[in-house]
């Protein structure tokens, strides 16, 4: 077994290096504090779990191994920016344990988990190599397995290094670090990565694009949790009672979905088709749906050069144009659900509330999520309908 | 007696809104090198992706040396090698990573071969697949399939890319040396639109067009038959209507060119009656027969 030396190239960056660097930092400015303890246990433990996370990177960069090893090896490859960054996101933000830091380290949390979920197909379609992967002589059904192993393990990993981050919650600093909190957090922690884990691959299949893939795996459970609340207020559901099986309901509910989503993936790659050179994205819904779009607009511009140049830039950011239409279609969702439950005074737990800040941060990263989406979607397009230049 | 290579049975593939195969049959016996040939649109690549199970047909049945691909899928796989027309490798792959990987799905791989078509294409084996040119890229897909020494090789358009030296030293040193290896075992099924480039090569073809085969032959036969015809005449040329069974007539000054298909013998001894002032009879090229054939009355 021999080690490569690790370069720029190949996806591989010093700054993954950086990984420990957080637990490191806390160590050492808690050592130059007058009166705090010079070893913090915690810190010192995360500084480890910091350095264990580079087994994977290095893994990547062994050779001489056995077939099956290098083949699940260049699977971890390929998942390695999202789960490094993950990984980065939650350590740093581990840093300083407050409410704040906790809530934004579960957005990374969630936001890692279906990346890497909605990448393990994803990159497939994105690098036009689904065709020459799905020729390889092995069974479709194997080939599916070992992905899902490497995104299990690398899911495991990454709710791993999230539990083993201090909590603190606001006006009770008294259970920073506490074990009392986990036990509920893994919970939430195990619905995040077993939804990501069990959809993320179905809806990148389905939609054959790891950003709509994304939209949808996220929205659909998301709009799945949401639906009985709106349900309960819209029925007036107020005893205590009955609302508290709202939550079993909704964890239920997600169960059967992830279920039934981890089968029908395993059927829709057993189908699937490479209907254009490459694997590059065929005839989706989405491209129906932007078709009919496009005649739409023919009706309405014409058929003039200027129009053709709208319609061009229209159908490329149809993704984002999805993107925005389903986070449309949530926000008036939640708006109107705060709005009936407010109406019904439904304790606070199920009603919920945002202020101006709260509304300005979820415009703004609708707004930031959109364009992004939309320029990313484009470029990507561009570049795989070879027009980029 | 070994079943075929590639039998395909009244192939027929529909995609959303076009029917691009309509009831194609072929047969490959092993160890051929068998030329598919078609323009744009043909159906060529969809046959291609048939036999590898990238696509369902809609109607008919395909079999990779007697075994279905739907059901037998890496079975046939183990036994055969592709190369797309577009080809694709992980962005953070070198060469070495690239072949490594392939390697990693095959229980054979000959790593001499591997180092040896490396060096003869003269490519880099530490070179980051994102700085391959495409014709590189194809070189590298070319060697991935040749090293796992498979049954069938299955090329579809392999030499696009390629510059005219790599393209022929490819072809008629690399593709030839593989097949040279196993007499009689190895498999070569090109769909190529460089017919020339595979005319010594090719031992039988089938032309496709619009999803139907409308020439099915071998080599030589195809040769014997699809020839044309050259007399220059001191006087006025014979009319047209002379030559019906002629594929195409084409004037040039004094000289008639006829284009026939098996007709060549009687049409010789008929312009013999004429008195032209010389005639000749040559053999066309697979080349020209492909265009007499999708494209009657063509002149290359």
């Amino acid at each position: 077994m021999t080690f490569r030396i690790p370069q720029y190239r190949n996806g591989f960056h010093p700054a993954w290096l950086l990984l420990p660097l957080p637990a490191a930092v806390e160590l050492w400015v808690d050592s130059l504090e007058p009166g705090i303890a010079p070893f913090d246990a915690s810190a010192a433990l995360r500084l480890v779990v910091g350095i264990l996370l580079l087994l994977p990177l290095i893994a990547c960069r062994l050779r001489n191994v056995r077939p099956v090893t290098r083949r699940v090896l260049a699977e971890f490859r390929s998942q390695m920016p999202g789960f490094l960054l993950t990984q980065m996101g939650i350590g740093i933000l581990g840093i300083d344990p407050d409410v704040v830091s906790f809530d934004a380290r579960f957005i990374v949390l969630l936001v890692g988990s279906f990346w890497m979920a909605v990448t393990l197909y994803g990159a497939e379609f994105a690098n036009g190599t689904l065709a020459s992967w799905l020729c390889q002589p092995v069974r479709r059904s194997r080939l599916h397995f070992e992905k899902l192993g490497v995104l299990a393990t690398l899911l495991t990993i990454t709710a791993a290094h999230w539990m083993g981050q201090p909590i603190h919650v606001v006006g009770d600093p008294g259970i920073t670090n506490s074990w009392t909190l986990r036990p509920s957090l893994s919970l939430e922690v195990t619905a995040v990565l077993l939804t990501s884990f069990c959809l993320g691959p179905l809806f990148t299949l389905l939609t054959r694009s790891t950003i709509a893939g994304a939209v949808f795996a996220f929205t659909v459970p998301a709009g799945l949790a949401v639906a009985p609340v709106i349900v309960a207020g819209v029925m007036n559901v107020d005893s205590d009672y009955q609302r508290h099986w709202i939550a079993p309901l909704v964890m239920l509910a997600l169960s059967i979905l992830c279920g039934i989503g981890a089968i029908w993936t395993w059927r829709v790659l057993r189908d699937l088709e490479v209907q254009d050179s490459g694997g590059r994205t065929p005839p989706a819904p989405i491209d129906a749906a932007g078709t009919l779009f496009d005649r739409v607009l023919v009706r309405l511009l014409g058929n003039s050069s200027t129009s053709h140049l709208i319609r061009k830039e229209l159908r490329l950011h149809q993704l984002a144009r999805l993107f925005a239409s389903v986070m449309v279609g949530l926000w008036v969702l939640w708006l109107g659900a705060r709005w009936a439950l407010a109406k019904d005074g439904l304790p606070e737990m199920f009603v919920p509330t945002f202020g101006l800040g709260g509304f300005s941060l979820m415009a703004g990263m609708f707004g930031a999520v959109i364009l992004l989406g939309a320029g990313v979607s484009c470029v990507a397009e561009e570049r795989q309908l070879g027009t980029l230049g | 007696m070994s079943s075929p290579a590639i039998s395909i049975d009244d192939l027929a593939y529909r995609y959303d809104r076009s029917e691009a195969l309509h009831g194609l049959s072929l047969t490959v016996q092993p160890g051929e090198c068998y030329g598919f040939f078609g323009r744009t649109g043909a159906g060529k690549t969809t046959t291609i992706k048939c036999l590898l199970n990238l696509l369902r047909p809609t109607r008919g049945a395909v079999r990779v040396f007697g075994m279905d691909p739907a059901r037998q899928e890496a079975e046939v796989k183990a036994r055969l090698a592709y190369v797309p027309d577009f080809v694709a490798f992980y962005p953070w792959m070198s060469v070495r990573d690239s072949l490594d990987y392939q390697a990693s799905f095959r229980s054979h791989w000959n790593r001499d071969l591997e180092r040896s078509l490396l060096e003869q294409l003269q490519l880099d084996p530490n070179l980051p697949t994102t700085g391959l040119s495409k014709g590189q890229r194809t070189q590298l897909a070319l060697i991935g399939a040749i090293a796992a020494e498979p049954d069938l090789l299955v090329l579809d358009e392999p030499t696009s890319g390629l510059d005219p030296l790599v393209r022929r030293e490819f072809i008629q040193t690399i593709i030839g040396a593989y097949q040279d290896a196993a007499p009689g075992q190895r498999t070569v099924f090109v769909s190529t639109h460089l017919i020339t480039e595979f005319e010594g090569l090719i031992d039988r073809f089938t032309v496709v067009d619009q999803g139907r085969a409308v020439l099915t032959a071998t080599a030589d036969d195809a040769r014997g038959r699809f020839r044309r015809i050259r007399a220059e005449f001191e006087g006025a040329l014979p009319e047209d209507s002379e030559f019906r069974q002629a594929r195409s007539i084409r004037r040039r000054g004094r000289t008639l060119e006829l284009v026939v298909n098996g007709e060549g013998e009687s049409l010789m001894e008929y312009l013999r009656t004429r008195g032209p002032a010389s005639l000749e009879i040559e053999s066309l090229t697979l080349e020209e027969i492909f265009l007499h054939t999708v494209q009657p009355g063509t002149t290359p």
